[in-house]
């Protein structure tokens, strides 16, 4: 008996670490007979060998490993097409097997999580929280200011990746000096007001003496400012241009930008489209570090100093009256009086500021104590503290801060400043730049209400959750799924919400790599940051679109429509929207644009400033549509080889060829290459083109082939044959979208624990063919959005 | 724009000096002359120089260049010369018996046109090259449009003695007119005790020009070169075939000449023109070759291509100069139709070679055209605009101020033929319309 007891007990106690393979378990036989050829010590095809992979699915990372097995063969990308393939029952045995085990492997895993999870903001969040709990603006963008954050395939908001360094302490502490000195100066900023006008005395006794009785004006070539704006406070400034333009022949409208001539950066820009004849004053408010700013007509073109001083002593007054031109300043017009190149016009400049606006300063109320009083301290300090940290405040954490004002005051310090002192102090204090989802006494798998109110606030706003939002954590509601529903529904009509309507897309759609590798002077003359910026804005304003109209997010692949402002029109050859700004419009049929994937700025980003990269644009098609991230090259590979000179001409799919016919190579890039072929009729900057231009080699340039077979099957001619494809089927497409807002909302990427939770959410809206903000509304009723 | 009552040419010295010591050498010449000028400059019935103009026929177009075949010939002596704008003074040759033209005649004030061709011993030339006195003869056009107004038509009485094609396209001494037109003169008798020389033209017989025989005054003045040296008279003898330049003589009224220059070989005349034909190429590497614009193409992002042509009447090695350094950054600076540049180091541009052409020679164009990319383009650039044009490797050197054209102003007093003491003041603005 006793050894009975001893032999069970010892059963009971031994806990094998790995799951050993079975006689249940069909995995052992599948893979001796479809895997380990390639796939084991000698040979690691793809860099992956399974000869020791286990079967402990308790384990994150063999679970992930498990579940990408899972992924390839039901795809029936694995075993490979040349290889012998399974029966279709062993298929199924195998992945039902790897299924269940990985369910029964997900309430250990997600035990061993730990605790507590920190997720820092990232530096748009930080500026936004200031903003929105002291209505200060922090410039992100100032010398010295926070250290930009780690990306990881766009998102720079992934928790694990936004580490904390001396450096990031450090600065976190001077800027929380500067915004609590911004919010609380020791004297209200004086405002003060400039104006500079483009007939100075001198310009006035020249036209005097020419007898021109017009005014003159000033006249800015592209790439050149005129005027200036002294900020010698930070602050909102108000800003009024009275000016006009004359577009180019082309249609080219000037681009009119505030421009931070000490940082050399774009405060503010805008389209100008006014008629010479008819200047108007353009007037804007608009935060202004201190700084001297100038007004730049942003364009392409080499126009150096020459023309200032010729003008100096001749005056522009109006583009019909030439005579006193000097022959030696730049050709502006045509023979028909036409600019040749866009011009901005301005006669004069005004500035204003810092003005007070009370929107701003309504958010600083009630942070100061009305008195000296412990009480009122106590009670300013819970306020704030509260709405800073965004969750509940101890009575022990209010008190080290009131030590903090008598210890400063003990040692000669005034209220005021002892008092602003914590507030320095409660923005330098992880508290504040992190957010804290969990406790340490207990392993919670769901979040509690001030986190769930974070957690909505940062995916929808990038910013700290409002008082609205904040009452209802503090009193649990926010918990209830009618009022969870409720509150989404209201954040989505927030004009806070633009901000999710830029990040969003610009992080999945890796925006930020947009100038990465500005295109060649030389080969892409007309290419400029505003056309840059125009891209960039593009998809911005077709994601908000989409999202907006609650449009199924099929338009993303396919759609009759886009955004287009002239520059941008006048790049794509398309007609000039014909009003200032971007505008909707819709697209000719034969147009081969809509949807994202031939908008110039995905097209260029994956370019190189040279030469289109088809590879790369298959990854990013894959990445952003499919959720599928190819593994990376191997080590070593050579580049590709310029054409010799006696050879002909080939395009850079020609030169590819090894892609298809190297099996090592073939085993990624025949699921690669053919998304990025279906664009080669785009080039390095998005333009249409048949023919690609190719300078070294003999012969003519060779025409484009954007011909292709998609890995799982249909053949394409082209990107709308291509489009047209991918848009026949989206639930793969949506999955995808719902993965990459996950990984927005959570801070975190994805898991094989999450999988089934995106699933089943996004599966629930196949009927109502996957609207935009539909997926949004779910994700965030989820589990998965509750869950820790 | 009021027509002044004398003509002058622009000298834009110092306000402080004196007007005479304002006056540019040559120029004093032309004061000193015009001092005797008759009173049909005052004369307030001046025919409209366009009208004139419109009357002569054919205007030139500042786009192409013309044959030598349609323009007017006319001969005579180099009596004035302003070489800063390109223009002179010529006493047309007297037929004989035309006691009008002998005693009445006034001056033929001519303009070179932009790419109007000097020749000087038969190499490449400009004004300052040619000494006053030497026999020169051309072929002429009515002024160009918008240029009508740059010599003022003489008055109404003595019209029919001044042609009214008074733009040059050619302008030539004899020898290099018997160059072109390939013919030598052959001594046929030496009269020592008359001081006359017979000769007569060997060759082909040109459609204008002299008569094919001269019998021309010589004196000790008049040199001989022989071997590339100066030699004696005593070495012209009958039979020889030589060349030679016509000067005045003593009957000038009736149409004879004299001679200030034989050469009795080749060799000498090759020597001549050896040296012209370096002093051209050093005036030009200063001021850079003349050429204009053809077509522009502009682009939407600033700059352009330009196709542009050069002038002839400019030394070949100026050419090769630029053509060795094509692949170099090639420098363009606006011009006057005189060619004049306003500065022309901070006015120019730069260039890079798409395409040399080379084409035939005519009269006003080298044959050379040349297309290039611009990153900056000018407001001169435009078709018919004359333009200079600098090689790489020619050394920068200054332009002297009365040479550079200095502001609106000076520029719009540069464009008539003026006499210096009617010129404004520098700096004082034009009278307008």
């Amino acid at each position: 008996m006793k050894a009975a007891l001893l032999l069970l007990a010892f059963l009971l106690c031994f806990q094998p670490p790995a799951r050993a393979a079975t006689p249940l378990d069909p995995s052992l036989d599948f893979m001796r007979e479809h895997c380990l050829r390639c796939h084991n010590a000698e040979k690691t095809k793809g860099g992956l060998r399974l000869d020791q992979l286990t079967r402990d699915f308790s384990d994150l990372p063999t679970a992930e490993r498990w579940s990408e097995i899972l992924s390839r063969i039901n795809a029936g990308e694995m075993p490979p097409e040349e290889e012998k393939q399974p029966p279709a029952a062993t298929v199924a045995k195998i992945s039902e097997w790897i299924h269940g085990s990985l369910a029964d492997g997900r309430a250990s895993r997600l035990a061993k999580r730990a605790p507590v999870s920190l997720y820092r903001l990232s530096r748009e969040e930080y500026a936004n929280t200031v903003r929105d709990l002291l209505g200060v603006p922090f410039d992100i963008d100032a010398p010295g200011s926070l250290n930009e954050d780690p990306r990881w395939r766009g998102f720079n908001r992934i928790g694990s990746l936004l580490t904390l360094s001396p450096s990031h302490v450090e600065k976190y502490y001077d800027a929380a000096q500067k915004i609590i000195s911004d919010a609380f100066p020791d004297s209200a900023p004086q405002s003060k007001k400039g104006k500079t006008e483009a007939t100075t005395p001198r310009a006035k006794e020249i036209l005097e003496r020419r007898g021109v009785s017009e005014p003159a004006r000033s006249l800015i070539l592209p790439g050149k400012t005129s005027g200036s704006i002294d900020a010698r406070t930070p602050g909102l400034y108000r800003i009024a241009i009275r000016l006009s333009a004359l577009p180019s022949t082309q249609g080219r409208v000037p681009h009119l930008v505030i421009w931070d001539d000490g940082l050399k950066r774009t405060i503010h820009e805008t389209d100008v489209d006014i008629p010479e004849d008819q200047p108007e004053v353009i007037e804007f408010k608009i935060h202004l570090p201190t700084g001297r700013y100038s007004i730049l007509n942003q364009g392409p073109g080499v126009f150096e100093a020459r023309t200032l001083s010729l003008t100096a002593e001749n005056p522009f007054t109006h583009s019909r009256d030439r005579r006193w031109v000097h022959p030696g300043s730049y050709k502006l017009f045509d023979d028909g009086n036409r600019a040749l190149v866009p011009l901005l016009i301005v006669d004069s400049v005004e500035w204003e500021g810092p003005l007070a606006e009370a929107s701003e300063t309504q958010k600083r109320l009630g942070i100061i104590p009305a008195d000296e009083s412990k009480e009122s301290l106590q009670q300013a300090l819970h306020t704030f503290l509260e709405r800073a940290w965004r969750k509940p405040v101890s009575a022990q954490e209010i008190k080290e801060f009131v030590d903090l004002v008598e210890k400063e005051r003990s040692a000669g310090e005034k209220f005021r400043n002892a008092y602003l002192a914590t507030l320095v102090s409660a923005l330098s204090s992880k508290n504040f730049y992190y957010l804290h989802e969990g406790s340490p006494a207990e392993n919670r798998k769901q979040l509690d209400a001030w986190e769930l109110a974070s957690r909505l606030s940062y995916f929808l706003w990038s910013s700290m959750p409002d008082p609205t939002l904040s009452d209802l954590a503090r009193n649990g509601t926010l918990l209830q799924p009618e009022t969870l529903r409720a509150q989404v529904l209201r954040m989505l009509e927030d004009p806070k919400i633009a901000e999710f309507e830029r990040h969003f897309p610009s992080q999945w759609l890796q925006l930020h790599r947009l100038g990465a590798f500005p295109p060649d002077a030389e080969l892409y003359p007309a290419y400029d940051k505003w056309l840059e910026q125009s891209m960039r804005r593009e998809t911005e304003l077709f994601f908000r679109d989409v999202f907006r109209k609650n449009l199924p997010i099929r338009e993303f692949i396919r759609s009759d429509w886009t955004y287009l402002n002239s520059r941008l029109a006048l790049h794509y050859g398309l007609p000039s929207p014909g009003r200032q700004g971007f505008q909707r419009v819709l697209l000719p049929i034969t147009g081969h644009r809509g949807g994202i994937l031939t908008q110039a700025s995905l097209l260029t980003l994956t370019s190189d400033g040279v030469r289109h990269r088809p590879v790369h644009r298959g990854v990013l098609v894959s990445e952003s549509i499919f959720g599928r991230t190819p593994p990376p090259p191997p080590p070593n590979v050579e580049p590709l080889e310029p054409t010799p000179q006696n050879s002909p001409k080939a395009t850079i799919r020609m030169q590819l060829a090894a892609h298809a016919t190297n099996a090592i190579c073939a085993s990624c890039h025949s699921r690669i290459d053919p998304l990025g072929f279906a664009f080669d009729n785009f080039d390095a900057i998005g333009r249409w083109r048949d023919k690609e231009i190719v300078n070294a080699g003999l012969g003519e340039n060779p025409a484009v082939d954007a011909t292709g077979i998609l890995p799982w099957g249909g053949a394409f001619d082209g990107p709308d044959s291509f489009k047209n494809l991918l848009s026949r089927d989206v639930d793969k497409f949506a999955e995808a979208l719902a993965t990459q807002l996950a990984t927005f909302a959570l801070r975190r990427l994805t898991t094989v624990d999450d999988l089934s939770d995106i699933s089943n959410f996004t599966r629930s809206l196949r009927s109502s063919d996957y609207r935009l903000r539909d997926l949004i509304v779910e994700l965030v009723l989820s589990d998965l959005f509750r869950r820790r | 724009m009021k027509r002044p009552t004398h003509f002058s040419s622009p000298n834009p010295a110092s306000p402080a000096a004196g007007p005479w010591r304002r006056i540019h050498g040559r120029l004093r010449l032309f004061v000193a002359i015009s001092a005797f000028a008759p009173l049909w400059l005052d004369n307030a019935f001046l025919p409209s120089a366009v009208q004139a103009a419109q009357e002569a026929g054919y205007t030139p177009k500042s786009t192409e260049f013309l044959p030598l075949e349609k323009g007017a010939f006319y001969s005579g002596e180099l009596a004035l010369v302003d070489p800063i704008n390109r223009r002179a003074a010529i006493r047309l040759d007297c037929p004989i018996r035309d006691a009008k033209r002998a005693s009445e005649a006034p001056l033929f004030y001519i303009a070179m046109l932009p790419c109007g061709e000097l020749w000087f011993h038969g190499a490449p030339a400009t004004f300052q090259d040619i000494p006053l006195g030497t026999h020169v003869q051309g072929y002429f056009y009515p002024p160009p449009a918008g240029q009508e107004e740059t010599i003022a038509p003489p008055p109404q009485s003595l019209a029919a003695l001044i042609p009214k094609e008074n733009h040059a396209l050619l302008l030539e001494d004899d020898v290099s007119f018997a160059k072109r037109h390939k013919f030598h003169w052959k001594i046929v008798s030496v009269a020592k005790d008359t001081s006359k020389l017979t000769v007569k033209i060997v060759g082909e017989t040109p459609l204008h020009g002299p008569s094919d025989t001269q019998i021309l005054d010589f004196d000790p003045a008049t040199r001989v070169w022989k071997g590339g040296r100066l030699v004696s008279f005593d070495q012209v003898t009958p039979n020889q075939i030589v060349r030679l330049n016509f000067a005045r003589a003593i009957n000038w009224t009736d149409n004879e000449f004299g001679t200030n220059d034989i050469w009795l070989d080749e060799e000498s005349l090759a020597v001549a023109a050896d040296t012209q034909d370096k002093t051209n190429t050093r005036y030009h590497r200063i001021r850079w070759l003349p050429g204009r614009i053809e077509t522009i193409e502009e682009f939407d992002h600033g700059g352009g291509m330009v196709t542009l042509v050069l002038f002839g009447g400019v030394s070949k090695q100026l050419i090769s100069d630029l053509y060795n350094d094509r692949n170099e950054r090639i420098a363009v600076t606006p011009a006057e139709p005189t060619l004049r540049t306003w500065t022309h180091r901070g006015d120019r541009v730069f260039g890079k070679m798409q395409h040399w052409e080379n084409s035939n020679a005519v009269p006003g164009f080298s044959g050379v055209r040349l297309r290039l990319k611009f990153a900056e383009i000018l407001e001169h650039f435009r078709p018919g605009n004359a333009v200079r044009v600098k090689a790489e490797s020619w050394l920068f050197i200054s332009n002297t101020p009365e040479e550079r054209i200095q502001s609106f102003e000076h520029r719009d007093n540069a464009r008539l033929l003026r006499l210096p003491e009617q010129s404004p003041a520098p700096g004082t603005p034009m009278q307008n319309k």
